[in-house]
């Protein structure tokens, strides 16, 4: 039930984009188009996943060292990076295809705060392995789920008529601020 | 057994760790540059029109301002 409790509130509850407006810039940068925001979405599936498995194992290791608050982001923002490096070059040799669909939004992925935020997370919260795995699966789908969901948002508000001063990013900023407010509904669910 | 170590080790053992993730990173970094892009993959860059992340190293801004270093040069 923990499980769950973290899950949901990770994805729906307290999104990390709705209700702590991080990785506002590929939110509003790559939802204009919705094959754009499920390729961005499964990129970054993967590396939230796998960059705080790996982050967990370093910050058990700098805490035994007693070194983990002077190193800790040190080490978390060279192992993001390295990861997004890796797996475009994974991608790039083994799976060519996937490279085609994800390939421009593998790069962007590493100026994303939300990888970042996920593994302090992790350390703030004292989360084990379990849940570690848990939280970050649940983190990256509902931040997929909600940029997917905007995509279809935007695509139809180009074809509203509106004063052209509520163009482009305005209208979108607000109708993230409409959204968000909507999404509280799901915050205080415990099961 | 590495709560027995003295703080020297400790703060060596701590630089180690960095410096292998610098070394990942460079590693990573260039193992990825030296691979080429499958056939049929487009470069990225050339066909992105660019989207509010300006700092993102394929956004057509960098480009401009790429020309205008050179141009200073």
């Amino acid at each position: 039930m923990e499980l769950l409790s973290i899950a949901f509130a990770a994805m729906l509850g307290s999104n990390i984009i709705l209700s702590r407006f991080l990785g506002i810039c590929p939110f509003l940068g790559v939802t204009k188009k919705t094959s754009s925001a499920v390729g961005m979405g499964l990129a970054l599936i993967a590396v939230v996943l796998l960059s705080s498995i790996i982050g967990y194992a370093l910050n058990l290791l700098l805490v035994a060292l007693d070194m983990a608050s002077y190193l800790r982001l040190v080490v978390f923002i060279l192992v993001i990076a390295s990861f997004v490096q890796l797996l475009e070059f994974v991608l790039k040799r083994f799976f060519p295809s996937l490279y085609k669909a994800l390939g421009v939004y593998l790069p962007l992925i590493t100026t994303n705060c939300v990888v970042l935020q996920v593994c302090l997370d992790l350390v703030a919260r004292d989360y084990n392995l379990l849940q570690t795995i848990v939280y970050a699966l649940s983190t990256s789908v509902g931040y997929m789920f909600i940029i997917v969901t905007f995509s279809f948002i935007r695509t139809r508000l180009d074809n509203q008529q509106m004063p052209s001063s509520f163009k482009g990013n305005a209208i979108a900023i607000i109708t993230a601020g409409l959204m968000a407010m909507a999404f509280i509904a799901f915050t205080g669910f415990k099961f | 057994m590495i709560f027995l170590l003295n703080d020297v080790t400790r703060i060596i053992l701590s630089i180690v760790i960095v410096i292998v993730c610098v070394f990942l990173f460079i590693g990573t970094y260039l193992l990825n540059k030296r691979t080429k892009a499958p056939e049929g993959c487009k470069d990225p860059s050339s066909e992105c029109e660019g989207c509010a992340m300006i700092g993102c190293s394929k956004h057509p801004q960098q480009n401009k301002e790429k020309e205008i270093n050179k141009n200073n040069d």
